[in-house]
């Protein structure tokens, strides 16, 4: 019986993990396939192996959807595993990115970039992770240092979403130059994807993700709580700080290529967690996996749902998450309640 | 004989001094209840000895290692400590017990098969192995209780520091958590219980230490603190004993 349990167990997360790689995969290839201009299978191949520039269709695939695809796989996949790494280390479930003021933090650090003549480059990525770590940092502070209670740690977000948010406008109001990309970055958006952006927060991203990876057992053992992390030996404020450093690589990355994408960072992490056996060494990757997929069909869609015109991704990401956010919002009452 | 000794020490948050010149004894294979009022530093006691709350005065050996000279995770492979249970994370059973492995967990590596077997043993000696892949969510709170205890035990350390392991539970599970803690002390492995049911710590223990104002004012065996009369002057609560087993008397 407990071999069998065992067994069906293992099973169930390599059913689930290639599960994950096929969704990956079919949403690269939608990806790629799909727009406003219709590409054959053929091109595709001529332009993503043989680097064939002949036809529209391949220079479309090269130049066009190719960067765009790897802009949303890795931006869902940073946001995703920064929602669930935040999640574990504030022990609190609504925690995301987006809602605690990490990727507000990110955007004022990138509209102020912009107000200076930053717009790419490994420069842009490293004063979006400053951003996003200050607030991070501060949010920690909040939530360890005053005791914070959960919902508490919501609002201070909302509140440091609100200040942040106020501080961007009066940078766009004295600089008038940043507000032409603005309106698109506050959504989200991938149309103006470049090499000089997308190139320094690949790197970053992939990093900081081989990184988390690592650290999955410790942030198991972080979900634990603080005193019992401690009583396993764990230096629990170094972790903590390390973990969140982390999350705010990701967020930071993710926001100096796309904007500010809400929801994904808090919907993937509780999507997954539903289907995963909850150990962060498996929740992490799924996390990755998953959230790349979500964040690059939401971008497909995007792009030929209203064809030829585009709506920016953070528009159709919104029309999922909020519902799901209300619906955690309900389902997780009993849970907290409990806890 | 003696696991962990406690010599004159005095330890607290701060400027505010908990526990003063506390002096405490702890030996392999006995099960001893430290009980006291609210607020009298029984978990500031624990916390002390596993070095989360430094001692500013005395000293802690385990094993005659003084604790402080030794690395966090040290220290975990020596003592294993349990705080009360408040919330529950979002995991399986087996996983919340591969936890109490991480003293033993080299960064980057993952848990080794050596650490699968430790969790795997202690999920056996608690029972719980049909419920590895339960959810702690799903378990009632004896069960869960059962699994923090069986992460302790995977810890593989000689010494159990439980506070109020018996807490919040129904009166059978109360037992049933008892009857497991004496079966692990039978085998050799000593334990330590803040206990606040009076009757349950004295009925259960090998040896109960007394904790008022941040001292150990009494540690001897339930007989002989029954006889000395010393638990009414303590906690103004009369107890009854009938065969070793004891019981709160209601005021007349």
């Amino acid at each position: 019986m407990k071999h069998y349990t065992k067994h069906s167990q293992k099973n169930k997360m390599r059913v689930l993990c290639g599960f994950a790689v096929f969704v990956l995969l079919a949403s690269v290839l939608l990806g790629v396939l799909l727009g406003a201009t219709q590409v054959s299978l053929s091109e595709i191949v001529n332009a993503l192996f043989l680097k064939k520039t002949e036809t529209a269709g391949e220079r479309i695939v090269l130049y066009v959807r190719l960067p765009r695809v790897l802009a949303s796989l890795f931006c869902g996949a940073a946001l995703s595993v920064s929602g669930a790494v935040i999640q574990g280390v504030l022990a609190n479930r609504l925690a995301s990115p987006s809602v605690i003021g990490v990727n507000a933090g990110a955007a004022l650090a990138v509209t102020f970039c912009g107000a200076f003549g930053i717009l790419g480059g490994i420069s842009l990525s490293l004063f979006a992770f400053l951003g996003a770590f200050l607030s991070v940092m501060l949010i920690n502070l909040g939530a360890h240092r005053w005791g914070s209670s959960r919902g508490t740690v919501i609002l201070m977000g909302v509140a440091l979403n609100s200040l942040l948010g106020a501080i961007s406008d009066t940078v766009i109001t004295v600089f008038p130059d940043v507000a032409i990309t603005h309106s698109d970055f506050r959504i989200g958006d991938f149309s103006s994807v470049t090499d000089t952006r997308l190139i320094p927060a690949v790197i970053v991203i992939t990093a900081a993700l081989l990184l988390s990876f690592s650290l999955s057992a410790s942030l198991d053992v972080l979900s634990l709580g603080e005193e019992r992390a401690q009583h396993l030996g764990m230096n629990t404020s170094l972790m903590r700080c390390l973990l969140l450093t982390v999350a705010a690589l990701l967020a930071g990355a993710a926001v100096s290529i796309a904007g500010l994408l809400s929801f994904v960072g808090l919907l993937v992490p509780h999507a997954v967690r539903r289907l995963s056996d909850g150990s962060a060494r498996i929740h992490l990757p799924l996390c990755a996996i998953l959230g790349g997929a979500f964040v690059t069909i939401c971008d497909t869609l995007s792009r030929i749902l209203f064809a030829p015109y585009e709506i920016p991704v953070g528009v159709i990401m919104a029309f999922f998450g909020a519902p799901f956010f209300l619906f955690i919002l309900i389902k997780g009452k009993e849970v907290h309640d409990r806890d | 004989m003696t696991v962990i000794e406690i010599k004159h020490i005095t330890a607290g948050y701060g400027r505010k001094e908990v526990l003063h010149d506390l002096s405490l004894c702890l030996e392999k294979g006995h099960l001893t209840s430290i009980i006291g009022a609210n607020g009298c530093g029984k978990s500031t006691l624990f916390k002390a000895i596993i070095g989360t709350v430094p001692h500013t005065a005395g000293e802690i050996t385990v094993d005659g290692i003084r604790i402080d000279t030794i690395s966090h995770k040290a220290r975990a492979r020596r003592i294993a400590c349990l705080a009360q249970i408040n919330t529950t994370p979002d995991m399986t059973v087996e996983q919340l017990v591969l936890c109490g492995r991480y003293p033993y967990l080299q960064y980057p590596r993952g848990y080794s098969d050596r650490d699968h077997a430790a969790a795997q043993e202690a999920m056996e000696r608690l029972n719980i192995t049909a419920l590895a892949d339960k959810r702690l969510s799903s378990l009632s709170g004896g069960m869960r209780q059962n699994a923090y205890i069986a992460m302790a035990l995977a810890q593989g350390t000689d010494y159990l520091l439980l506070d109020e392991p018996a807490t919040y539970l129904d009166a059978s599970h109360r037992y049933s958590v008892m009857q497991t803690l004496r079966t692990l002390t039978d085998s050799g492995i000593g334990i330590a219980a803040v206990m606040h049911d009076l009757p349950l710590a004295l009925s259960c223990s090998d040896t109960v230490a007394v904790m008022d104002g941040g001292q150990i004012v009494l540690h001897d065996t339930p007989a002989s603190l029954y006889a000395a009369d010393c638990i009414p002057r303590i906690f103004g609560v009369r107890i009854g004993a009938v065969d070793g087993t004891y019981y709160c008397k209601l005021a007349p």
